[in-house]
């Protein structure tokens, strides 16, 4: 199922395919997201680093000017 | 936003305003997801100059000259700390003139020497010691 998903087929599509529900679907996406939150942030641990890019991205989250 | 330019990796997030501050939490994140050496440092041309030397600095007591009030301890980087940074002219209307690369804290020797062994192992895919350095594995040693 997961591998499915990442190859870029629809939550829809894979309850067809595999002849499951919804509620499934959702459900074992949200299982595997917690165990890549957690082997992310084992592998985060003590990581070591040679170099470093630090970039900005900004964005206007507010109107710049009140609307007429 | 920090990445590991010879993975693509996204180290660390952080969102907020533009400002030291900011910049300090974000540094103290990246520090706290590594084994708290310090590595290169490449930015463009902002305040992360003081927000590295806050985290990879150390305060150094200054000698009494035997007049006057004793001096305030200096803020110095830590001997391995390497920051680089790119310096873009831009004209009036955002183009861009000229690209500066400004060498702040370590040699240009030692950082060349980083980017060396980057490209060294971005051309041998197979070497052993960019499958250590890729894909975020840990050091073993």
């Amino acid at each position: 199922m997961l591998r499915l998903l990442s190859s870029g087929m629809g939550q829809n599509a894979i309850c067809r395919h595999e002849d499951v529900t919804g509620d499934s679907v959702r459900s074992w996406i949200i299982l595997a997201s917690e165990q890549v939150s957690a082997f992310t942030e084992y592998m985060h641990r003590d990581m070591h680093l040679d170099q470093v890019q630090i970039d900005e991205f900004w964005s206007f989250i507010r109107k710049k000017r009140e609307l007429k | 936003m920090a990445v590991l330019p010879d993975s693509s990796f996204i180290h660390t997030q952080h969102h907020g305003e533009r400002n030291l501050g900011e910049a300090t939490d974000f540094i103290s994140q990246i520090k706290a997801n590594s084994d708290k050496k310090a590595p290169l440092f490449a930015s463009d041309d902002w305040f992360y100059e003081k927000a590295l030397l806050v985290h990879y600095g150390f305060d150094q007591t200054l000698p009494y000259a035997g007049r006057g009030r004793y001096p305030h301890p200096k803020r110095l980087p830590l001997p391995d700390l390497k920051y680089v940074q790119v310096q873009k002219k831009r004209d009036d209307e955002g183009r861009l003139l000229k690209i500066k690369y400004a060498v702040v804290y370590g040699t240009p020797k030692e950082i060349e020497a980083v980017f060396k062994n980057a490209e060294r192992c971005k051309a041998n895919p197979a070497d052993p010691l960019l499958l250590q350095k890729i894909c975020f594995s840990r050091r073993t040693s």
